[in-house]
């Protein structure tokens, strides 16, 4: 059924829904996508949402959605809205039940000749370690099972207390969105239930859409941005994670939007869609709402940094030189599932607004604070990850994103066929086959994951990182493309 | 067919049938292990009994599946068995009149082991497209999974 309403093209990239489309609507809303593109997304209510989110109270600028856009709970996936730090509103389904579902890139200083072909298909063996080092699937349970204090500071700390503990290095931290740690985080915020489901999960990588890949250099775009990235040539080596904050993040989302729920009755917003749920920024339910969530996202940073240690551990032990030597530094790691405090220029004045990003990224230019000193010269990378049979990216942060999205961009491909439908057209071993054919390796944690995540069951994520490119709300610098992948 | 299980693009949901509310919980929570894993390779071995309450038949149900997944997941346990029984009580605090749903569930199953082939991951249990209506004889309910 295909969406209705009016959508004004404004250019190429850019399609408006005017504020004139429903009564309430405090903004206009602001889809990017391409002329074909646009079609798609009218055809499953996303744009409705857009629409919706503009209800919003204390909204800043237009409400706004990634070209990656799909229906999602409440907001879209894909949405971006900003709400004023003084009058506006929190809302958890603008950040969605995967707090801090994000996106972490390791380089190394590995060629794919040098690892494939001089020492004789050393990917395989790579996959093959990383899965049993790192667990994976549905209900796969953590290495370490965290008594009531480590959660706590794994709460308060995130990627800080895995480095503490001896899970990478000091270095790591700089080269994390929030140097992997939200301080406002309050443990005492997060019920016992959400913690109980942390507890025996961290450092698990989770099933689903969630990845984690042996990737190369497959374009570089802008060599010199690269450069500053420790990207240096075509077929250098990159591990990509992508995974966030498990049942811990999935149970405070759940836990905050019922208590959200009483908080709209009473204070008497006026919403077109009751999964918007919402609360003043100042009242206790979005105070609380605020402090869980960043312990949820503290536990996701948590939870990448102790992958990324395995990774370490796995490549040190399959090649036989330390990480060190092996460069394996991270070139970023972004959060894609977050609403965030943050200073804008809006109409030529700094406001304080909290960004709800769900399903999109941050895309800082240079210059910005919250960048590692090493990239304020060039901007944020931002990485987006893709299916398993086509590519991923490295895109960079502009001052056209900061003027347009609150410093915001796509965040991945989509879905374009439901599971189900994936599983009856795509067989597992054809799946396999078909990526063999193309040099991939994949290795699930169940047959089903394998034909659920059929590259043909997603959008093409190339569509959806030429339109960013194109609008110039982020800017390509490199192309990497799978060649071992791990699916929970 | 007592249930059934559709799909949207990114999500899965249910649509439960029982001749009574209390069938539509139990029902509900079949459907969700069948999305989970398979029902008939789940014994009825360990047994767990909890009690909830809610405003609401329907959003009692989004809260009795969230303890499922909770159990599910704390206890690295799978469920095929769910017996419950509700009553409706007055509402604490609340006006004249003004009542809420008791649920009180035993519900057997085993730990996860090699024989269990898990399918999916749900997340979370939403309130999107919830509903919990009578029908004919009977009640039909619906429920979206995130996943």
């Amino acid at each position: 059924m295909a969406w209705k309403g009016p959508i004004n093209k404004i250019d190429d990239y850019r399609y408006e829904i005017p504020q004139s489309y429903k009564s309430g609507m405090r903004t206009s809303g602001l889809i990017y996508a391409n002329a074909r593109m646009i079609e798609d997304i009218r055809g499953d209510n996303a744009p409705e949402q857009v629409a919706n989110v503009a209800y919003l109270p204390g909204i800043v600028g237009k409400s706004l959605a990634m070209p990656d856009i799909h229906w999602g709970y409440g907001f879209s996936i894909g949405g971006v809205a900003a709400t004023d730090a003084d009058n506006g509103v929190i809302s958890p389904g603008g950040v969605g039940y995967d707090i801090n579902c994000g996106v972490r890139l390791l380089r190394t200083n590995l060629t794919y000749e040098g690892l494939e072909k001089g020492s004789g298909g050393k990917i395989r063996k790579l996959i093959d370690e990383i899965f049993v080092n790192v667990p994976s699937g549905v209900g796969s349970q953590g290495k370490i099972r965290l008594g009531m204090q480590d959660m706590n500071k794994v709460l308060e700390e995130g990627a800080k207390w895995a480095v503490k503990k001896g899970y990478g290095t000091e270095e790591d931290l700089e080269y994390l969105e929030e140097r992997g740690m939200f301080a406002h985080a309050d443990s005492s915020k997060v019920e016992e239930k959400a913690k109980q489901r942390g507890a025996s999960q961290l450092g698990t990588l989770g099933a689903g859409n969630h990845f984690l890949e042996i990737q190369k250099v497959d374009e570089i775009y802008d060599a010199n941005i690269a450069k500053v990235f420790g990207i240096r040539e075509i077929g250098q080596i990159m591990v990509m994670i992508h995974t966030g904050s498990r049942g811990l993040g999935h149970q405070v989302c759940t836990d905050n939007l019922r208590t959200m729920e009483n908080a709209v009755r009473k204070y008497n917003i006026q919403l077109p869609d009751k999964q918007l749920a919402c609360a003043p920024v100042d009242s206790p339910e979005a105070k609380n709402y605020y402090a869980a969530m960043a312990c949820a996202a503290n536990y996701a940073w948590a939870n990448r940094q102790l992958i990324v240690h395995w990774v370490r551990e796995a490549f040190e032990k399959v090649l036989g030189r330390s990480a060190d030597e092996l460069d394996m530094h991270i070139i970023y790691d972004v959060a894609h599932n977050i609403a965030k405090l943050e200073e804008h220029v809006v109409d030529g004045k700094r406001r304080k607004v909290y960004v709800h990003r769900k399903g999109a990224t941050r895309a800082f230019v240079a210059g910005r604070q919250e960048l590692p000193k090493a990239y304020r010269d060039v901007g944020q990378p931002v990485l987006i990850p893709g299916d398993m049979g086509r590519a991923s990216y490295i895109l960079v942060g502009t001052e056209r994103a900061m003027k347009e999205t609150f410093g915001s961009t796509c965040h991945g491909a989509g879905r374009k066929m439901s599971r189900e439908e994936a599983i009856r057209r795509f067989r597992e071993v054809d799946v396999k086959n078909k990526l063999s054919n193309m040099g991939i390796y994949v290795r699930g944690a169940s047959r089903d994951v394998i034909s659920e995540e059929a590259p043909d069951a997603y959008k093409d994520v190339n569509d959806v990182v030429d339109v960013t490119h194109g609008a110039g709300i982020s800017i390509k610098v490199a192309k990497l493309i799978p060649l071992g992948v791990m699916k929970g | 067919m007592p249930f059934k299980i559709f799909e949207h693009t990114a999500d899965v949901g249910i649509i439960v049938e029982a001749k009574s509310r209390e069938g539509i919980y139990e029902e509900a929570g079949r459907a969700m292990f069948s999305i989970i894993g398979e029902l008939s390779k789940i014994e009825e071995k360990d047994k767990y009994e909890f009690e909830i309450e809610s405003d609401s038949y329907d959003a009692l149900l989004v809260d009795f599946l969230s303890e499922l997944l909770f159990l599910h997941e704390t206890n690295n346990s799978l469920f095929s068995k769910f017996k419950v029984r509700i009553k409706e009580i007055k509402k604490e605090g609340g006006k004249e009149g003004e009542k809420k749903v008791h649920l009180s569930a035993s519900v057997w199953g085993e730990k996860i082991s090699k024989k269990h082939t898990l399918k999916t991951a749900i997340k979370a249990v939403t309130y999107h497209m919830l509903s919990f209506e009578k029908k004919h004889k009977g009640y039909i309910a619906k429920v979206l999974f995130d996943i």
